[in-house]
């Protein structure tokens, strides 16, 4: 069952795959490039307060890049099955239950596909450099933090098209609606009660989902290849 | 409105009013009368506003008042404070917590025996006043304050004494401010030190001998910490000998000072990270930086003090953060005590210890404060695993269709 269906989930994915690797493998290498030369080879010695600064302005590019492609994967999951009215789904003499989450799983296993590229070109990327005292190269941490970062926003987004069109427009209607009121009923509540001009609730909300314990979390670590 | 009122009635359309032939005159008083009954509520509210306001302010007055008519006075080691009554036990167990964690190595400052502290709770306006000895009341800046800004503000507020105290020059012992180790030491030095900072600032600054210091030194570290420079120089204001124009400079560094902290490469850089007025150093300025004349370089830093040595001001403060927890009780006062102490004797002097025993001291320090890059991958990828897990619970649980 699993095979199967991650042969399908691979037959729908493999052309969005490419790049995805591609873009995985190259970003380390790219935020490396012009910073120096590697051991042992003549060249500009790098300069740490150098690296960490350009590095900097490449970082946000990790989760983004990561997110988009977990939300591919995940969309591309039920593709055929919302394409086809669930027709292959119910010929199977299996239930919902084991049918999502041998389906969950096999997307899961596809995300390892762009997490090895990022992790052989973060390993590359820091063989390309000779790192200066004081500085070190975290591929393995970087790829770690990819993968989750990829496996949450798979989850979340293979959860929504799990269900009905209807389904997953009268969430987003709600998040816009709870959007709205919280921009603009926090000034007018902040007129009648002094606590919400100290706490603004969609700011209150936005944080608890970027901290502890909030789903989005792995997104606002560390993400830098290369550090002290 | 009244006054409008009679305004109107003693006008001379008033008088026209008696021949009501005149059709225009009694137009128009219509308009005005429609006009005054507009009026009305807004002259109402107005009047509401200002009573309302009146009342504010005489509350806020009373506030202060009372809060600074019934005072108490407590001291907390070297720290004399003032606390409204009723405050007292709030005000002493901060004063107390914030004094027994950063300043029991504060033996006798003149200052602190000065100074008072106003403090007064949250729920009226201004928690903290420091003023040489007098009172300090604003309505103006009203704000409300958590627990834990008060008792930042305590400490900050204390290290700001301390270090007036020990570096003022009009203070008890006079010229303090010559002293060599007083440009060590900012008042944060006092308290709370994040050393991981300082490992990044060490790992970060572009500088041969901090590498060497990273790889364990010590010679290194004294002179990228600018140990090996002595007074004068170490005191001058920042690139106060380029207002000087023209040649011969005073040479404050010395080249081969240079040559040991940077490499010709760093020396170059170095000089394009500062920014100049004179037009006669822009010009030297620029043969280093665009013509990469090394020459000009080397020339531009050896004129400069002790802001080419390699750690930042910060860094080397932490030298002196270092030292005073070596030294404990009473070596702020030590380290300040001879004016004649270059920065090595004074730290000596205030910690007991030799110079390269301090140093190692503070390399282990530094070096143990490495910041963990991704310490808390771990953590927030366990969350990001139960929130997948969550998740995929609600997509399995639709109910769209099932066979069994």
């Amino acid at each position: 069952m699993y095979k199967s269906l991650l042969f399908l989930h691979w037959k729908q994915i493999k052309y969005a795959l490419i790049p995805a690797v591609i873009a995985s493998f190259g970003l380390p290498l790219l935020m490396v490039s012009g910073l120096g030369s590697p051991a042992g080879v003549r060249g500009t010695p790098l300069e740490a307060y150098q690296i960490i600064g350009e590095l900097n302005e490449w970082l946000y590019m990790f989760p983004t890049l990561a997110a988009s492609i977990g939300v591919v994967i995940a969309l591309s999951a039920w593709n055929w099955d919302h394409q086809y009215n669930h027709v292959y789904a119910l010929s199977l003499p299996v239930t919902r239950f084991e049918y999502v989450l041998n389906k969950l799983l096999a997307g899961a296993t596809l995300a390892l596909i762009p997490v090895s590229g990022l992790w052989i070109g973060a390993h590359v990327a820091s063989l390309a450099v000779d790192l200066p005292t004081g500085l070190n190269a975290y591929p393995n941490q970087l790829a770690v933090r990819y993968l989750f970062a990829m496996l949450l926003m798979y989850g979340m987004f293979f959860a929504f098209a799990s269900g009905t069109k209807a389904t997953t427009v009268k969430i987003m209607s709600v998040v816009a609606v709870v959007l709205f009121v919280g921009i603009t009923g926090n000034d007018l509540l902040a007129e009648y009660f002094p606590y919400f001009e100290r706490v603004h609730v969609i700011e209150a909300v936005m944080n608890s989902l970027v901290d502890a314990p909030g789903p989005f979390q792995v997104f606002t670590g560390n993400w830098a290849l290369i550090d002290v | 409105m009244v006054a409008l009122m009679v305004l109107v009635s003693a006008s001379p359309l008033q008088g026209q009013d008696r021949h009501p032939e005149d059709e225009n005159v009694r137009e128009r008083m219509s308009e005005l009368r429609s006009e005054i009954d507009r009026l009305i509520p807004l002259v109402e509210e107005a009047k509401r506003a200002r009573t309302d306001r009146g009342l504010q302010a005489e509350e806020i007055e009373r506030e202060i008042a009372g809060a600074l008519a019934a005072v108490d006075t407590f001291q907390v080691g070297l720290v004399t404070v003032i606390t409204p009554e009723g405050q007292t036990d709030v005000a002493r167990g901060i004063f107390e917590e914030v004094w027994g964690e950063h300043f029991t190595h504060i033996d006798r400052s003149p200052a602190l025996q000065e100074a008072r502290f106003v403090f007064q709770w949250s729920d009226v306006r201004f928690p903290i006043y420091v003023e040489e000895g007098r009172y300090k009341a604003s309505i103006e800046y009203a704000e409300w304050y958590a627990l834990e800004q008060i008792v930042g503000h305590v400490r900050s507020s204390i290290a700001s004494v301390v270090h007036y105290d020990l570096t003022n020059p009009y203070t008890v012992d006079g010229n303090r401010q010559s002293l060599p180790v007083g440009n060590w030491a900012p008042n944060n030095a006092h308290y709370g030190w994040d050393w991981s900072e300082t490992y990044r600032d060490v790992a970060l600054t572009r500088s041969r001998a901090s590498r060497s210091c990273i790889d364990g030194e010590l010679d290194a570290c004294k002179s990228a910490l600018g140990l090996g420079i002595e007074p004068p120089q170490d005191r001058t204001p920042l690139w106060a000998p380029f207002v000087i124009a023209g040649r011969p400079w005073n040479p404050a560094i010395s080249r081969a000072q240079l040559e040991e902290w940077y490499t010709p490469e760093e020396r170059m850089m170095r000089v394009n990270d500062l920014a100049f007025v004179s037009r006669y150093i822009r010009t030297v300025w620029s043969e280093c930086v665009m013509e990469r004349v090394q020459e000009s370089c080397d020339s531009l830093l050896e004129t400069a003090d002790a802001q080419v040595v390699p750690y930042s001001a910060q860094t080397r403060s932490s030298l002196v953060a270092h030292a005073l927890d070596v030294g404990g009780v009473g070596a702020w006062g030590r380290l300040f005590e001879d004016p004649r102490h270059t920065p090595i004797e004074a730290l000596e002097y205030a910690t007991g210890e030799s110079i390269d025993l301090l140093l190692a001291g503070w390399h282990d320090r530094v070096m143990a404060a490495q910041p963990p890059s991704y310490g808390a991958l771990v953590p927030s990828g366990g969350l990001a695993l139960l929130w997948v897990a969550f998740f995929a619970t609600l997509a399995v649980r639709s109910t769209r269709w099932r066979l069994g």
